[in-house]
């Protein structure tokens, strides 16, 4: 059987507002997000990403609205991220009724609250965020957004945080977002040669074929599109109809 | 016939309860196997870790009840890690008793396949279930997240439906008349997933009670 693939809508939120950027940068407002989420519901999404850019404090529980909306119409899983600093933060966004929380900073921080929270939670509620920028050797994770530098290289970090117990991997390429250049298919491969760990292919989707080329590397079991889909440059069926025609498996409704 | 749906302090309670809210049934959240009602349907959320499933319930005295219930005329539906307490024991993290419902036990997806497996399976899979009560949903996509799985049955034909993952055929509903379980999602499902929810419901509220002496 072949494998099966899932298509992800990625909404990047400065709540109360969807907004996209390049490159993490350079933000606009894009709407409603429930307005957007409720359509690629219909349009059969296998799965919804928030993504909090901001993450302040201060607009917390705009963030939780956002979701607490999104739960009473959408019937698919639902991951949240950004801004997701502790055990209790991860907790809550849970028990709104969010799946998974994807977590970058904090992790990166203090690696052992992968560990806390998978312990808690579930490993398949730990999502390991990774936003990873080219290197001359390799790439290194980044936080904030891609602005701050790690020091780490995206390889070893991986590997490390499969031991702490994530569940998933969202890999964005920061210098891919927005581009609609395409996934990084090295880094995607690289990472799948990596860990025995489903992967998420973030940022660079500007073609229906992008979807494909991402979903034949080994270890990519979903593909996450924000302004294809944002700006109804592409359908959530054209995209499926692609990934079936070059020999995925995926869910029709 | 009244809907109970067990607490189980896991993160998916509100997801169901919403789900039900959603196919227009009428519930109440039970926290201890005082509060079981004669006759209800019993619904058993969960996700996390077995064992963790099992402490809540054997703590709110649910263990024992439970059986009872079932033997007085009462339904249950299991979901996920719901579904995977009813077996007799998970090998998740050391071994645990479950309920024994399900002369079955519940294993690592790995442990039971020849070929590398990627866990947790995070995937919308198709369902085959051609036979049995859920034959009309036969194909329709349902979302899956776990890496243990019920599996070594005793009676192979309580297994209601299944998918194909990584070459291994995984049980994803069971039904045994009183009792119906879904390693799936129904409540993150979609549409589909609400109509399957509903059905089981409807399924158990119309299903003679059968005696206990019938199961594991």
């Amino acid at each position: 059987m072949s494998k099966q693939v899932r298509v992800i809508s990625r909404l990047d939120i400065k709540a109360p507002n969807l907004i996209k950027g390049i490159r993490l940068e350079g933000l606009r407002v894009m709407g409603d997000p429930q307005t957007f989420v409720c359509q690629y519901y219909a349009q059969g999404i296998d799965e919804i990403l928030y993504m909090d850019v901001v993450a302040s404090l201060y607009e917390r529980s705009s963030l939780h609205d956002v979701i607490r909306h999104a739960v009473e119409r959408v019937f698919v899983p639902i991951t949240v991220g950004g801004g997701i600093r502790s055990l209790q933060d991860a907790t809550e966004i849970l028990s709104l009724g969010a799946d998974k929380i994807a977590i970058n900073t904090a992790a990166v921080k203090q690696p052992e609250l992968i560990a806390e929270i998978a312990r808690q939670a579930g490993s398949q509620a730990v999502v390991l965020s990774v936003e990873c920028k080219r290197e001359q050797q390799g790439w290194q994770v980044y936080t904030d957004n891609g602005r701050e530098k790690t020091g780490r290289d995206v390889i070893d970090w991986v590997k490390q945080a499969q031991q702490l117990g994530v569940g998933e991997i969202l890999l964005t390429s920061v210098d891919r977002e927005g581009t609609r250049k395409g996934y990084d298919l090295e880094l995607l491969q690289a990472v799948s040669d990596a860990v025995q760990l489903p992967i998420i292919a973030s940022g660079g989707f500007g073609e229906l074929i992008h979807a494909s080329q991402a979903a034949a590397v080994k270890n990519v079991t979903a593909v996450a599109v924000a302004d294809g889909l944002h700006y109804k440059r592409f359908t959530v069926k054209q995209i499926k109809q692609q990934l079936s025609a070059d020999g995925f498996a995926v869910r029709t409704v | 016939m009244m809907i109970q749906v067990i607490d189980t302090k896991t993160n998916n309670l509100s997801n169901v309860l919403r789900a039900l809210s959603a196919c227009k049934l009428e519930f109440e959240v039970i926290y201890t196997a005082a509060e079981l009602r004669g006759g209800s349907v019993v619904v058993l959320p969960g996700v996390g870790a077995f064992a963790s499933c099992m402490t809540s319930l054997n703590e709110a005295g649910f263990s024992a009840a439970l059986k009872s219930h079932l033997t007085r005329g009462g339904k249950l539906l299991g979901i996920c890690v719901g579904m995977q307490a009813m077996a007799r024991f998970s090998t998740e993290f050391g071994q645990h008793a479950g309920l024994g419902f399900f002369d079955a036990k519940v294993e690592h997806l790995a442990h039971t396949s020849n070929v590398p497996v990627i866990t947790p399976n995070v995937n919308w899979l198709p369902l085959q279930s051609e036979h049995g009560r859920f034959a009309e949903f036969n194909g329709a996509h349902v979302y899956f997240v776990h890496s243990y799985h019920m599996c070594q049955f005793k009676e192979p034909a309580l297994i209601a439906g299944t998918v194909d993952y990584a070459g291994q055929s995984v049980c994803a509903i069971v039904d045994q008349g009183p009792v119906i379980g879904f390693q799936f999602h129904p409540e993150k499902s979609g549409e589909i997933g609400l109509r399957i929810l509903a059905h089981s419901i409807a399924l158990l509220q119309n299903t003679e009670p059968m005696p206990l002496s019938h199961t594991a």
